[in-house]
């Protein structure tokens, strides 16, 4: 089936296109989902480049967590940061694979026909985008970390630091709507919601992240992430 | 065989306007019931995965007679009350809106398949004390009615959405929508009481349906144990 041409009412109704020397290239796109996310929705929404743009936006993503998850793992030494430099983008990596199939079906039911090529993009500025807030955030984890023993306090810090990347993507895709292809975008504002559960669920499953693991890097056990986060509150300071 | 899935996933305007114009056969109907046949088979195997692999035959096999045996016995109900309220929609019509909104429910079933069977695999022990068992269960429970919800309401509005289109400008819309979905739900809770168990507690044997499941109904127990039970605070 021509997806193209499926979209054909949709595209008459946008308006003009960014000229090609006015759009982000590929080696910009970070900068621009900084400084003006609006050319990265018109580039998700051209689909010229898809695979280059969402594999820069990627490596941003994952250059950006590993900087995040080192500042944060600084709670329980330099062992634990290095750890959490290779967790933090695994964690956040994972989520985004796992949850792909659901962003191209949500963002259909709910009126924006992606194709697969702007669904990867989409997915990788999402993440790019919450990895900008987390980078941007990093000294402050930094210096909370290093400065209390209090693993609650610290895992109540991530959490509230994630949940304000989070609000950035959210905010990110109501941006989207501006562009006709996206103007329906009650179904990828779903998605998210669950990429953020599925991503609390993948940081439990590649637990311990703020302390040392007593054996290798992974605790193991089967555990759901509201037991876990919970059970963080019980434990002793470090 | 999946043109027609995707077609309602992608473009249900130009489904709407194939349903509304008579366009589409009853062989086509096919695509669809298979489609729904697969999302079913496969969540269903991930709804009963954490508790045996013998349930998770039993379900694959009972979510889509649960969803497709549904559709079936409220179909003439559908197309009665559709002629009544002046939709104009034919007996074919009213099955190919009903059974596109189960593809979109199907479409999201299939897209949180995955989901599912990580939260299953990361985070629900299958082995542990009564507590830890219960825990589990009421955690994988939670997942799923949260994933079906999802499903139902893209399913239901999707229903809305079409019916607008395919039925004549004076049929009052709201009702008829509001009926079926009663139908589909008082029909739907007693087929799912009949069917169960789906997610398998860890305290009961596994079965294909429980020894019990013809001795009351949904409603029954409803009334007489659950109502009571919240009425009295739990006395």
């Amino acid at each position: 089936m021509n997806e193209d041409s499926m979209n054909k009412s949709l595209v008459n109704s946008m308006p003009p296109p960014l000229n090609d020397d006015h759009m982000p290239k590929p080696e910009n796109i970070v900068t621009a989902l900084l400084k003006s996310p609006e050319a990265v929705v018109e580039v998700i929404a051209n689909g010229k480049n898809a695979l280059r743009n969402g594999l820069t936006l990627l490596a941003a993503a994952v250059v950006f967590h590993a900087i995040f998850g080192l500042a944060m793992g600084l709670f329980g030494g330099w062992p634990v940061a290095l750890m959490d430099a290779v967790k933090g983008p695994l964690t956040a990596l994972c989520a985004l694979t796992l949850c792909y199939p659901a962003l191209y079906v949500f963002a259909c039911v709910g009126g924006a026909p992606l194709t697969f090529a702007r669904a990867f993009v989409l997915g990788a500025s999402c993440l790019a985008m919450q990895g900008l807030i987390l980078v941007g955030l990093a000294p402050v984890a930094w210096l909370f970390s290093v400065s209390t023993e209090s693993l609650s306090f610290v895992t109540m810090l991530v959490v509230c630091i994630w949940g304000v990347a989070l609000s950035f993507a959210v905010r990110f895709i109501a941006k989207l709507q501006e562009h006709a292809l996206f103007s329906k975008a009650a179904g990828i504002k779903t998605w998210l919601f669950i990429l953020a559960l599925v991503t609390l669920q993948m940081a439990t499953c590649l637990r311990p992240m703020l302390t040392s693991p007593k054996d290798g890097w992974w605790t193991g056990g089967k555990l759901f992430f509201l037991s876990h986060f919970s059970s963080t509150f019980d434990e002793p300071r470090r | 065989m999946l043109a027609l899935p995707v077609l309602v996933l992608k473009d249900r305007a130009a489904f709407w306007e194939r349903v509304r114009t008579q366009e589409l056969h009853w062989s086509d109907l096919l695509g669809l019931a298979a489609f729904i046949v697969i999302s079913c088979v496969v969540y269903g195997a991930v709804l009963a995965g954490w508790r045996s692999p013998q349930l998770v035959l039993y379900v694959a096999v009972k979510l889509p007679l649960l969803f497709l045996g549904t559709t079936t016995l409220v179909a003439g109900f559908n197309w009665m009350t559709a002629s009544l309220l002046g939709s104009g929609l034919s007996f074919k019509s009213t099955v190919f809106v009903v059974f596109a909104a189960m593809t979109i429910s199907g479409w999201i079933l299939l897209s949180l398949a995955p989901v599912a069977l990580f939260f299953l695999l990361s985070g629900v022990p299958v082995v542990g004390s009564h507590d830890v068992l219960r825990t589990a269960h009421n955690s994988i429970l939670v997942t799923h009615i949260i994933i079906l919800s999802l499903a139902g309401f893209g399913g239901n509005m999707a229903l809305l959405k079409g019916l607008r289109r395919v039925v004549r400008p004076r049929c009052p819309v709201g009702s008829l929508f509001a009926s079926w979905v009663l139908a589909f739900a008082f029909v739907g809770c007693q087929m799912s009481w009949i069917l169960r168990p789906f997610v398998g507690s860890p305290f009961y044997p596994v079965a294909w349906i429980r020894p019990d499941c013809l001795d009351r109904n949904f409603y029954e127990f409803v009334f007489r144990e659950v109502l009571p039970y919240l009425l009295t605070g739990a006395k």
